[in-house]
């Protein structure tokens, strides 16, 4: 009986402690841009219990959280999404004496058109949007997002199953500008990708970048990231920024009003633009840091890879996209009339 | 009185859990959507509670039409290839297999043990370019160039008759499987070939099955969602793809809602004409 109490009282005891203790932190991020080796090594080092999910895009998130009910403390928002979650109202002010290392932002990224003052989200890491191929396949190095139109590939190219991606490619073929607001730029973008079709092989987002080095796909439209981490096994696929420009993206951290945990989620962001943090962050991810004392700090086939750092006269002339506002409706109809089409 | 009364509770209580397990997991998640099929939409993609035909009138449109008519096809013909595959194994498992018919019966389920999205996985690497099906035939020398499966409309079908073949089998089997044998003793003695005592005898009998085999492989066919896009490049969209395209592509809640209202009410349609061809079968059968 006493050892049934004992028992009783110490297992009371362990649960009030855990609970008490308990501090936690949910993150949302984009699928191979935090690598778990991070989030671990910050849940060691802080004894915060960490729930990490991923998405594969902008507009995922953004549904779960615009739905309400989230339970999320840090989300990865790309650029234009930063503005849109904004508007609705669905991210916290932040609070830039919480992040000290926030100092650390390279100069490109100190200052952001589309979030000035840095007031709802801080850069994590940069890329692009363009195109990879496999040399097994492609023998002639393609520079123009025409390649994703080349009969002589058909049913082994498959584009980004994204809306705004695709439409990159649909737009800046035509020689227009990614993100564009006239309807008639993107009506003609919309005949284009439909057009595609019949040579693709279909759309993806997801595993593209095992689809090249597999040799199911022969080119791909892709991020920078993906297909630089499929690099590594495979060096016969290649990663093109193509002529038409591609575009650049900012992937950085937020808080979203609903969160719980806004302290640990402070502690997160703090963490990760620690100078060794990011280099590591970087190096795992193959994706491009904005912390410059970072950059110093990865291995030279990292930092010099021209997949994740392009060479500066390519960047100047990559769209940046922004919240297309109202003309978000024009692109949603000519996608569904893309996926619908035979 | 007071006994029918009583019995009346009972049967309330002993319904309640499964009354209120129905309530809350089914009926209500029901309300909502429909509740917000009729909700304004905002470009920011939040949804206002309110009322109005906005949503469906927007669904009728030039632009989703061809999604309902490639859902319905699909669906279509998916019942017919489950049905042509599976009722030879039902009619096999039911009247020919004898004693290892449970076995037959068991191994057409055990793959259900694995989860489907693995499985689908699992037929993309057979049917890769360096697939398991591709790398046989380019060894045995049938073929000099790997052929082309995945991201096609065939490789689709396959992914839906996998999908769906057990549960055209089972009800199928369940209806020959309760076949009065004598009925084909007395059409064999009477003179009829075998030809002739399937189609007169067998086939008619086994009709229940195979329309209850229909129902379960056109409704849910037409929601499917993985299968196109795992194993059709989702270059050909089904309304369980554009659900989930409004959904979580467009943040357009109330118009993914209308969806799935329209879904809901042609799969209750299709029911509700099961029912009464199945009635009128029975009706004419006694």
């Amino acid at each position: 009986m006493k050892n049934w109490r004992t028992l009783f009282a110490s297992v009371s005891l362990v649960a009030i402690a855990s609970g008490a203790s308990a501090a936690e932190l949910n993150i949302y991020a984009w699928s191979g841009e935090v690598p778990q080796e991070i989030v671990d090594d910050f849940a060691k080092e802080t004894g915060i219990t960490v729930t990490f999910d991923t998405y594969d895009s902008n507009e995922t998130m953004m549904a779960k959280l615009s739905a309400g009910a989230s339970g999320y403390d840090l989300i990865e928002p790309s650029q234009y999404t930063v503005q849109v979650l904004a508007k609705q109202g669905l991210l916290q002010e932040l609070d830039h004496a919480k992040i000290p290392n926030i100092g650390n932002l390279g100069a490109p990224f100190k200052e952001v058109s589309y979030d000035p003052g840095q007031k709802w989200s801080v850069p994590y890491i940069w890329g692009t949007t363009g195109f990879a191929y496999n040399e097994d396949c492609v023998k002639t190095p393609p520079t123009s997002w025409k390649a994703l139109w080349d009969p002589q590939y058909e049913g082994r190219i498959y584009m980004l199953d994204n809306m705004l991606a695709a439409y990159i490619a649909g737009l800046q073929v035509n020689g227009f500008d990614a993100g564009t607001t006239k309807p008639e730029e993107i009506e003609k973008a919309t005949q284009s990708l439909i057009e595609q079709k019949k040579v693709l092989g279909g759309y993806n987002s997801t595993n593209y970048g095992d689809l090249l080095a597999s040799g199911e796909a022969c080119i791909v439209q892709g991020w920078n990231g993906s297909i630089a981490q499929v690099m590594v096994t495979n060096p016969k696929v290649k990663y093109v920024i193509p002529d038409e420009g591609g575009s650049m993206w900012i992937d950085g951290f937020a808080i979203p009003t609903s969160a719980k945990n806004v302290e640990e989620a402070y502690k997160f962001i703090d963490y990760i633009m620690r100078p060794d943090v990011a280099a590591k962050a970087a190096d795992l991810s193959k994706s491009a840091t904005v912390i410059d004392k970072a950059k110093a700090l990865l291995p030279k086939e990292t930092a010099g890879n021209a997949a994740i750092y392009p060479p500066e006269d390519k960047l100047m002339k990559a769209d940046f996209i922004l919240d297309v506002g109202d003309a978000t409706k024009l692109y949603q109809d000519g996608w569904t009339k893309v996926k619908t089409a035979q | 009185m007071i006994a029918a009364r009583r019995g009346n509770l009972v049967t309330l209580a002993l319904l309640a859990p499964s009354l209120l397990s129905a309530i809350l997991l089914l009926v209500i998640p029901i309300l909502i959507v429909i509740a917000f099929s009729f909700a304004e939409q905002d470009t920011y993609g939040g949804a206002k509670f309110g009322f109005t035909l906005a949503s469906y009138r927007e669904l009728f449109q030039a632009i989703y039409l061809p999604i309902f008519l490639n859902s319905l096809q699909l669906a279509a013909v998916s019942t017919i290839v489950c049905l042509l595959v599976g009722y030879p194994i039902a009619y096999f498992i039911a009247l020919r297999a004898g004693r290892h018919a449970g076995l037959l019966l068991a191994l057409l389920l055990i793959p259900f043990w694995i989860d489907f999205i693995v499985r689908m996985s699992a037929w993309m690497v057979l049917l890769g370019r360096n697939g398991t099906i591709n790398s046989a035939l380019l060894g045995l020398g049938f073929i000099e160039q790997p052929i082309r499966m995945i991201g096609t409309y065939p490789a689709v079908l396959v992914g839906m008759l996998y999908a769906f073949l057990p549960t055209t089998v089972l009800p199928i089997h369940a209806a020959l499987n309760g076949l009065d044998k004598r009925l084909l003793e007395a059409a064999d003695d009477l003179g009829a070939t075998p030809l002739q005592s399937f189609w007169r005898v067998t086939f008619p009998l086994s009709l229940p099955g195979v329309m209850a085999a229909i129902l379960f492989v056109f409704v849910p066919a037409m929601g499917v969602y993985a299968i196109p896009v795992l194993l059709g490049g989702g270059k050909s969209i089904i309304l369980g793809n554009l659900i989930v395209q409004l959904f979580l592509d467009f943040r357009n809640m109330p118009l993914g809602a209308a969806v799935s209202v329209v879904l809901l009410v042609i799969s209750s349609g299709i029911i509700v004409c099961y029912m009464r061809v199945l009635r009128s079968v029975e009706e004419a059968r006694t």
